[in-house]
C-alpha cells in the first residue's frame, strides 16, 4: 500500500532541490522532498470531535496516531470529486509527523534555488503564510508550501469550531 | 574546554552520591553525640568523591565547598564536633549548595560561595571545642589548600593536553591523597590537644538503608521506546486474538500458541512497566528536611513519620506528585498542627505528629497525610466560602460537613487567618487538586475538629496503559477510562427513567437525579440521523469526574480493553473533550474521552457542584442519608427480598444436594460443624419457591449462633435507597421498598428467626420479661425514616416508650427541655444538622445528663469512628438492624444505671 518516494532515481545536482508536487483542487502545490516521509493511499480516517475544520482526522500509521490536515479547508478549495486518487502525504516536520490529504500526487521536480521566486504575494486563494516560494513551470504556477507553517496552522483556528452541546 | 561526557558522568555520579546525604545528615543530627561512625563515614566518603572529581574537572567552587564540608564531617567523625541543629544546618546548606552547583554545572565556577565557606571554616575552627584545636585544624586546611592548588594546576595541564590521560588522573589522585594525608596528620595531632570529651557512648543502631539490588543505568528514552514497543506488541496480540476468535476452531495447537503468546506479552509488558516504577520514597525522603525547616520557621514541634516508602508507582507520577505533596505537607504543618502552647492548652502532646503514608489499594496508590492538629471547622469553612463567593448560602446550608471540609480545594480559598510565607494565599489547594486530577488521581480531605485532618490522594499505578470501556456512537468507537466509570445502566428502549427538568435531561437513578449527556450531541456529530436514532436503544454510562457524577448516553457499550495511550499531535492536543487516542484491536483509532472535559463542555460540573437548585441538592442529601447496602435475593420471579448487608457475616454458594436434613429442618455441614438453615418460606408467605441446583446461604448471627438464610437466587449486593420504603405489619419483615421497579420486602432476620425457631429465644425469656417490666423512655434520633420506624416498632414491641426525631438538633431541643423525661438516648451517627457525635458531645457537656446512657447506631463501625464516639461520651455502639444485640445493650446500660 505504501509507495515510497524513490530518491535515488533522480540525479540531483548538489545545488538543486527536489519538490514533490501534488494537486489540491485545481492548484498545483509542492513541498520540499526533505519533509516527505511517505505517501499513503487512503487509510481509515477517524474523525476528531471538537477539532478545527482544517483537521481531516487521524490515522493509524503503524502504531502511531498521526493527524491528517485537509488543505481544502485551509485554502478554501472545494473538496475533491474523485477520492480514489486522493493520497495522504506524510510529512516529517520538526518532532512530529503530519498527514496532508491531497487530491493527486503528480511528480517530482528538480529545480535550482534561483528558479524559485521568493516572497510572492498570495496566489489564488492561498494564504501567504503557507507559501514558501513560487516556481514557474511552463505556464503553470507551482506553489511551494512552507511545511513548518502547516504544522502550526490550525493553532489559531482551533477555538473557532468547538463542538457545541 | 572539558569533555562534555566526562562532566555529564560526574553530574550523574554526584547526584547519586548526594542523593542520600540529606537524610543521613538528619540522622546524624538526631543522634547527637552518640555518633554512628559508619553513617558519618558514608557521608564523608560521598562528599569526598564529589570533591575529588570536581577538583579533577576544574570545578573550583564545587571543590571549594565540598572540601570544607568534608573537613567538617571529618571533625564530626573524629568526635571533635558534636552534631547539633546549628552546625548540621550549615552542613545541610553546604550539601544543598553543592547539589545546586552540580545542577547548574556550567556556571558553577562563577558563583560566590565565600560566605558559606566562612561558616564552614568557623565550624572547623571549632567555636565549641575550644581554641586549642583551632590552630592545627587551620594548618590542615592550609596544607590542603596548597595541595589543592597543585592539583588544580595538574588538572589544567591535563585538560589542555589529553583530557582523559591516565597518567594525569593518577597524578591528580596522588596530589589529592597528599592533601588528604595532610588533613589526616593534622587531625591526628589535634585530638591530643583538644578539650577532653565525654567518652562516646555505644553507637545507636540506625536504620541504614539496605544496599539496593544491583542496578544498571538506562536512559529514560530507551525505556520509553521499550514501552512503546511493548504497547505495540499488546495491540498486535489483541488483533491476533480477535482474528483467531472469529475463526472456526481449526486445531488446538494454535490455541496453545496464542495463549502462550498472550501470556508472554502480558508479562513482558508488566515487566517493562516495572522498569518505570519508582519507589514513592524518592519523594518522601525530602520531607524530613522540609518538616525540620518548617518546625523552626513556624516555631512548632513537629514529628514526621513515614510509612510505605517502598510503594512503587510510575516515574512520571512520582515526579509529578512531588510538588502537590509538598504543598499539602506544608499546609498540614502550617494550618494543621498548632503551636506548642495551643496544643498544651488543648491537652495534647506539645509535639504534633504528621504521618505520611503510602499504600496500595484496589490497584491504585494511596497517599495519606495525617496530622493530629486542630482539624478544620466545617462551620467556619462554610462561612468563609460564602464570604468569598465560592458557594451560595443555599448550597452551604444543604452541604454536609464532609463536602464543607473539601471546600478547601475550591478555587480562591485560603483557610489561614493570617497568610504566612509557608503556605499560600488560596491559590494553592485548587492547583493541587487540578494537578492531581491531571495525573488521573483524586484528592479529598477528612477532618475532625480538634483531632486533626487526613488528606487522601488516590493515584493510578501507571499512566501509559489505561483500562477502559469502549463505547460507540454512530459506529465510531470511543474509549472511556474505567477510573471514571461508576456503573452501566440499561434503559431498555423507552428510556423510561430519563426525565426533563427545565430543558435539561436528567436520569433518575435510585432516587438521585443525574444530569444526562448525549455523547452524540456533545461530540457535535451529525444530527441529521438523530430523529431516526432517537428511538434507538441507548445505553447509559454513569461517569464520575472529580466530585461530579453524570450519565452519558451512547449507542452501545462494546467491550472493556486495556488501551495504550497514544498522544495526539499538536493540532489536537489541547482539545478539551479528549484525553488522547488509542489504537484498538482491529487497528482503528479511537479517541479517549476526558470525563472532566465532557462535564465542563456540557456544564454539568458547575451545576452539580455549586449552582444545583436547592431542591435537588436536598433531595440528594436526603437520599444519601438513606442509602443502605443491601443483599438482594429472590425465591421466585414474584418474591423479592433484601437483607441489610451490615448484619450479614458472609455468603456461601452450595449445591442443593449437599444439604442435610435433621428432622424436617435443613442444615449445612460446614467446617466440621453444622449450620442451621432457615428458609424464607418458613416464616414469611411467598407465592412459590423456585427449585435451583445451587443456593446461596446468607450467614448471620443470632445471640452468638450462626444461622444461614437460604436464598435460591442472589441478585445483587449494592447500595439501595430505602427512602420510599413503607412499614410492614408482617412479622419478620422490616419494611417494603421498590427496588429496580420490583416490590421488595426487607427482611428482619431476627424477627424471622424468632418465628421459625422460637425455641432459640426461650432461654432469653426471663431477661426480656425483666426488660418489659422496666418500661423505659427512649429518645431516638435517626434521619432515615426507614430505620426510625424500624427502631420505633422494635422498641415499642419491647414495651418501651419512644420519642423519635429526625436529627440531633431536634432531639437535643426536646432533651434539653425535658431533662428528666428520658432514660436513654439512641442516636444515629450520620445525620444532617447535628450528627450523633456532635449530639453526644453536647449532651455530655451539659451537666444534667452525666448518667444518661447513650447508644450510637451505625451501619458500619470502623475502629476510628468507634473511638471518636467513645471519646465523645458514647456508652455503646450498635449496628442498626442487629435487634438482639441492641436490646441486650439497652438492658445492660439501663440496669447499670438503676443499680
Amino acid at each position: 500500500m505504501t509507495k515510497k518516494v524513490e530518491l535515488t532515481t533522480i540525479e540531483a545536482a548538489p545545488e538543486t532541490i527536489q519538490l514533490v508536487t501534488f494537486m489540491v483542487g485545481e492548484i498545483v502545490l509542492a513541498v520540499d522532498i526533505a519533509f516527505v516521509q511517505e505517501i499513503n493511499r487512503h487509510l481509515e480516517v477517524t474523525e476528531v470531535p471538537g477539532a478545527a475544520q482544517s483537521i481531516h482526522g487521524v490515522v493509524n500509521l503503524r502504531g502511531d496516531v498521526v493527524t491528517v490536515l485537509d488543505p481544502h479547508h485551509i485554502f478554501g478549495i472545494q473538496p475533491s470529486t474523485s477520492p480514489e486518487l486522493q493520497r495522504n502525504l506524510i510529512l516529517n516536520v520538526g518532532e512530529e509527523r503530519i498527514g496532508v490529504l491531497v487530491d493527486q500526487v503528480s511528480d517530482i521536480l528538480t529545480v535550482r534555488p534561483g528558479e524559485l521566486s521568493r516572497r510572492p504575494s498570495n496566489v489564488g486563494s492561498i494564504d501567504r503564510q503557507f507559501i514558501e516560494s513560487v516556481y514557474l513551470r511552463d505556464d503553470e504556477i507551482v506553489v511551494v508550501l512552507n511545511a513548518d507553517h502547516l504544522l502550526s496552522t490550525s493553532d489559531e483556528n482551533n477555538s473557532e469550531s468547538k463542538a457545541v452541546a | 574546554m572539558h569533555d562534555a561526557d566526562l562532566i555529564n558522568e560526574f553530574v550523574e555520579e554526584a547526584r547519586e552520591h548526594l542523593g542520600d546525604v540529606e537524610m543521613q545528615l538528619l540522622q546524624i543530627e538526631a543522634m547527637g553525640e552518640n555518633i554512628n561512625d559508619d553513617l558519618v563515614n558514608t557521608v564523608f566518603r560521598a562528599i569526598h568523591s564529589v570533591k575529588g572529581a570536581a577538583g579533577f574537572l576544574g570545578l573550583t567552587q564545587i571543590n571549594n565547598v565540598s572540601h570544607r564540608l568534608e573537613n567538617v564531617l571529618g571533625k564530626v567523625r573524629d568526635h571533635q564536633l558534636v552534631p547539633d541543629p546549628f552546625n548540621v544546618d550549615v552542613m545541610l546548606k553546604a550539601a544543598d549548595r553543592v547539589r545546586g552547583l552540580i545542577e547548574a554545572i556550567d556556571t558553577s565556577n562563577e558563583t560566590d560561595n565565600t560566605e558559606l565557606c566562612d561558616k564552614l571554616d568557623a565550624l572547623l575552627a571549632g567555636g565549641t571545642e575550644g581554641e586549642a584545636e583551632a590552630a592545627p585544624a587551620e594548618a590542615a586546611v592550609a596544607v590542603a589548600e596548597e595541595t589543592k592548588e597543585s592539583e588544580a594546576a595538574a588538572t589544567d595541564e591535563s585538560t589542555e593536553s589529553a583530557p582523559s590521560s591516565d597518567a594525569v588522573e593518577k597524578s591528580a589522585q596522588a596530589s589529592l591523597e597528599v592533601a588528604e594525608s595532610g588533613v589526616e596528620a593534622a587531625k591526628e595531632a589535634a585530638p591530643a590537644k583538644a578539650a577532653p570529651k565525654p567518652a562516646p557512648k555505644a553507637p545507636v543502631p540506625t536504620k541504614t538503608s539496605t544496599p539496593p539490588d544491583s542496578t544498571i543505568r538506562v536512559s529514560v528514552r530507551v525505556l520509553d521506546q521499550l514501552m512503546n514497543l511493548a504497547g505495540e506488541l499488546v495491540l498486535s496480540r489483541n488483533q491476533l486474538l480477535r482474528v483467531l476468535g472469529e475463526q472456526v476452531n481449526n486445531g488446538t495447537n494454535l490455541d496453545a500458541i496464542t495463549s502462550g503468546l498472550d501470556q508472554v506479552t502480558t508479562e513482558l509488558q508488566e515487566t517493562i512497566m516495572q522498569t518505570r516504577m519508582q519507589p514513592i520514597g524518592n519523594v518522601f525522603n525530602k520531607f524530613p528536611r522540609v518538616i525540620r525547616d518548617l518546625s523552626a520557621t513556624l516555631g512548632k514541634n513537629i514529628n514526621l513519620r513515614m510509612e510505605g516508602n517502598e510503594v512503587e508507582t510510575d516515574k512520571t507520577i512520582v515526579e509529578a506528585i512531588a510538588d502537590p505533596l509538598t504543598h499539602l505537607v506544608r499546609n498540614s504543618c502550617d494550618h494543621g498542627i498548632e503551636t506548642p502552647d495551643a496544643r498544651a492548652s488543648a491537652g495534647k502532646n506539645t509535639t504534633g505528629q504528621v504521618l505520611l503514608r503510602a499504600f496500595h489499594q484496589a490497584g491504585k496508590v494511596m497517599i495519606e497525610i495525617v496530622d493530629d492538629g486542630a482539624g478544620m471547622d466545617p462551620v467556619k469553612l462554610r462561612k468563609l466560602a460564602i464570604s468569598k463567593g465560592v458557594i451560595t448560602e443555599e448550597v452551604a446550608e444543604s452541604m454536609n460537613d464532609h463536602d464543607a471540609v473539601n471546600l478547601i480545594f475550591a478555587p480562591g480559598f485560603s483557610t489561614a487567618e493570617a497568610v504566612t510565607d509557608v503556605s499560600g494565599r488560596g491559590v494553592g489547594m485548587d492547583v493541587v487538586r487540578t494537578n492531581i486530577e491531571k495525573l488521573g488521581g483524586s484528592v479529598e480531605v477528612e477532618s475532625q475538629l480538634g483531632y486533626g485532618s487526613t488528606i487522601r490522594i488516590t493515584l493510578p499505578l501507571t499512566l501509559a496503559i489505561v483500562p477502559s470501556m469502549i463505547v460507540s456512537v454512530d459506529d465510531r468507537p470511543y474509549a472511556l477510562p474505567q477510573a471514571n466509570i461508576v456503573e452501566l445502566v440499561q434503559t431498555g428502549g423507552k428510556e423510561k427513567r430519563i426525565e426533563k427538568v427545565s430543558n435539561a435531561e436528567v436520569l433518575r437513578l435510585r432516587g438521585s437525579l443525574l444530569p444526562l449527556v448525549r455523547l452524540r450531541e456533545t461530540l457535535g456529530l451529525a444530527k441529521a440521523e438523530l430523529s431516526a436514532d432517537e428511538n434507538k436503544e441507548q445505553q447509559l454510562v454513569v461517569v464520575e469526574a472529580g466530585r461530579t457524577q453524570f450519565a452519558v448516553a451512547v449507542d452501545r457499550v462494546l467491550d472493556s480493553e486495556e488501551i495504550v495511550v497514544k498522544p495526539l499531535g499538536r493540532h489536537l492536543s489541547s482539545l478539551p473533550l479528549l484525553a488522547g487516542s488509542t489504537i484498538l484491536g482491529d487497528g482503528r483509532v479511537a479517541m479517549i474521552l476526558d470525563a472532566a472535559g465532557v462535564a465542563a463542555q456540557t456544564k454539568v460540573a458547575s451545576e452539580a457542584e455549586s449552582q444545583q437548585p436547592m431542591a435537588e441538592r436536598e433531595d440528594f442529601d436526603e437520599e444519601t442519608g438513606d442509602l443502605q447496602r443491601l443483599v438482594l435475593l429472590s425465591v421466585s420471579d414474584n418474591d423479592h427480598f433484601a437483607v441489610s448487608m451490615d448484619i450479614v457475616s458472609r455468603i456461601e454458594r452450595v449445591r442443593v444436594d449437599s444439604l442435610d436434613s435433621v428432622g424436617d429442618r435443613k442444615v449445612l455441614q460446614y467446617r466440621g460443624g453444622t449450620l442451621p438453615l432457615l428458609g424464607i418460606n418458613e416464616s414469611i408467605e411467598v407465592t412459590e419457591v423456585e427449585e435451583t441446583e445451587h443456593i446461596h446461604v446468607v450467614v448471620f448471627k443470632v445471640y452468638g449462633h450462626e444461622v444461614g438464610l437460604i436464598a435460591p437466587r442472589l441478585d445483587d449486593i449494592r447500595d439501595c435507597d430505602l427512602r420510599m420504603s413503607d412499614d410492614s405489619c408482617q412479622p419478620g419483615v422490616a419494611g417494603v421498598s421498590v427496588i429496580d421497579g420490583r416490590t421488595t420486602r426487607i427482611l428482619d432476620l431476627y424477627g424471622m428467626t424468632e418465628i421459625a425457631r422460637p425455641e432459640w429465644f426461650e432461654n432469653d425469656g426471663t431477661t426480656s420479661e425483666e426488660v418489659e417490666n422496666k418500661q423505659l423512655k427512649i429518645l431516638v434520633c435517626e434521619d432515615s425514616p426507614f430505620f426510625r420506624n424500624f427502631l420505633v416498632k422494635t422498641l415499642i414491641g419491647e414495651g418501651h416508650k419512644i420519642s423519635a426525631y429526625e436529627h440531633g438538633e431536634e432531639g437535643w431541643s426536646v432533651l434539653a427541655e425535658h431533662p428528666n423525661e428520658f432514660d436513654m438516648l439512641l442516636t444515629d451517627v450520620e445525620m444532617p444538622e447535628l450528627d450523633g457525635i456532635g449530639l453526644t458531645k453536647r449532651v455530655r457537656a451539659d451537666g444534667r445528663f452525666n448518667d444518661l446512657p447513650i447508644i450510637a447506631l451505625t451501619s458500619l463501625a470502623d475502629p476510628d469512628s468507634v473511638q471518636r464516639g467513645i471519646d465523645a461520651g458514647v456508652n455503646d455502639y450498635q449496628v442498626k438492624m442487629n435487634k438482639p444485640e441492641l436490646l441486650a445493650s439497652i438492658k445492660k446500660l439501663t440496669s447499670g444505671v438503676e443499680n
